[in-house]
C-alpha cells in the first residue's frame, strides 16, 4: 500500500467514524418517526421538520440566532483595539500578554461561568445582570474573546508599524488610517473570527442555562430538553440538521467573499 | 497607546475577575486540606490527569 495512504488511514478512519458517522445518525434521526412508546422508526419522515415549523421553535431559532450575532459584533469591537495595541509591542511584552489572555481558559469552563455568575451578582453599574440576556452577552464575552483577539492579533501583527506612521506623518487622522489602512487589510481576518465565535454561540447551551437561568429557550437549551428530557430525539435531530444547514450557508457565504477577495 | 494599555487591562482584569473570585472566596486552606484528604478527589483529580494525557497523545500522533 501506498505509505502515504498508511499515514492518512488514522485520520480517515477518525474522519468517517467520529465525524461523518454521527452526522449521518443525526440526519437519518431528523428523518425517523418516533411513536408512542417512544420507540424510533427510520425512514423518510417529515414530521419533525413540519413540529419544527411552529412559530414558538422558529422564534427560539431566531432568539438564538440574534444573540449570536449581537455577541458576535460585541465580541469582535471589544478584540480589535486590544488585539492592535498587543500587534504593536515587542515580542516579549506581547508573549506577557497573551499569557494573561489565555491562562484563565486553562481552567474548567464551569468552573469559570459559576465564578462569572459571581461577578455578575455584583450588579455592576446599578443593573441586574443575573438571568438576563446581556448577562448572556457578558458571559459570551468573556467566554470568546481569546478566540477573537488571537487570530486578530496575527494579522495585525503583519501591518509593519511604518506604513501607520508614514499614514500619519502624511497628515492622516487615527479615523483615516483606521478606514483606509487597518480595515481593508483586516477585513478578511475579521470575517473569519466572526465565524469563529458566531457559529459555536448558535449552540451555546451552558451559558443560556447557568447564566440565563434557563429562563427563555435558546438552541441549546432547547436541544438539551428535546434530547434528555422529553426524549423527542427526530425534533432535536431535525434543529441540528437546520442548525449545521445555516452553519453551512454560513461558511460558504464567508468562503465567497473570501475567494472573490482573492484569499480562498 | 496609552489609552489602549488601559483597555487591554481592563479587558485582562474582566477575564481574571471571575477566577479570582472563586479563589479568594472564603479566604482560607481549610478548603485545600479538605481538598487533598479526600480520596474521591484525587481519584477523579487522577483519572482526569491520564484522560487528557491520553487525549493529547492521540491527537498529536493522528
Amino acid at each position: 500500500m501506498d505509505r502515504r495512504l498508511l499515514l492518512i488511514a488514522p485520520y480517515f478512519v477518525w474522519l468517517v467514524g467520529l465525524v461523518l458517522g454521527p452526522f449521518v445518525l443525526i440526519i437519518a434521526t431528523s428523518f425517523a418517526l418516533r411513536d408512542e412508546s417512544g420507540t424510533l422508526h427510520f425512514g423518510l419522515h417529515f414530521d419533525a421538520y413540519r413540529q419544527l415549523a411552529d412559530p414558538l421553535y422558529l422564534e427560539v431559532l431566531g432568539r438564538t440566532v440574534l444573540l449570536a450575532l449581537a455577541h458576535s459584533v460585541i465580541t469582535l469591537v471589544a478584540a480589535y483595539p486590544m488585539a492592535f495595541f498587543l500587534s504593536r509591542l515587542d515580542r516579549t511584552s506581547a508573549g506577557t500578554y497573551l499569557t494573561l489572555l489565555l491562562v484563565p481558559f486553562w481552567t474548567n469552563y464551569l468552573i469559570r461561568l459559576l465564578g462569572f455568575m459571581e461577578v455578575l451578582r455584583w450588579r455592576a453599574f446599578g443593573m441586574e445582570w443575573t438571568f438576563t440576556p446581556k448577562g448572556m452577552l457578558a458571559a459570551l464575552l468573556y467566554n470568546y474573546l481569546p478566540f477573537a483577539v488571537l487570530p486578530l492579533y496575527s494579522a495585525l501583527e503583519k501591518i509593519p508599524t511604518s506604513l501607520i506612521e508614514a499614514a500619519q506623518d502624511l497628515g492622516a487622522s487615527r479615523r483615516r488610517v483606521f478606514t483606509q489602512i487597518l480595515w481593508p487589510l483586516t477585513r478578511r481576518p475579521l470575517i473569519i473570527v466572526f465565524l469563529l465565535v458566531f457559529i459555536p454561540a448558535l449552540g451555546e447551551f451552558l451559558i443560556p442555562a447557568i447564566v440565563g437561568g434557563g429562563r427563555s429557550f435558546y438552541l441549546g437549551t432547547f436541544l438539551e430538553q428535546q434530547f434528555l428530557i422529553s426524549r423527542n430525539w427526530p425534533l432535536g435531530a431535525a434543529a441540528i440538521a437546520v442548525l449545521l444547514g445555516l452553519s453551512g450557508f454560513i461558511l460558504i457565504f464567508a468562503g465567497k467573499s473570501l475567494a472573490e477577495e482573492g484569499v480562498a | 497607546m496609552k489609552l489602549l494599555r488601559v483597555y487591554t487591562l481592563a479587558l485582562l482584569a474582566f477575564l481574571w475577575m471571575p477566577l479570582s473570585v472563586l479563589l479568594f472566596k472564603g479566604l482560607s486552606l481549610v478548603a485545600f486540606e479538605k481538598l487533598l484528604n479526600s480520596s474521591d478527589v484525587l481519584s477523579s483529580f487522577r483519572n482526569s490527569l491520564v484522560l487528557a494525557a491520553a487525549t493529547a497523545i492521540l491527537t498529536t500522533v493522528l
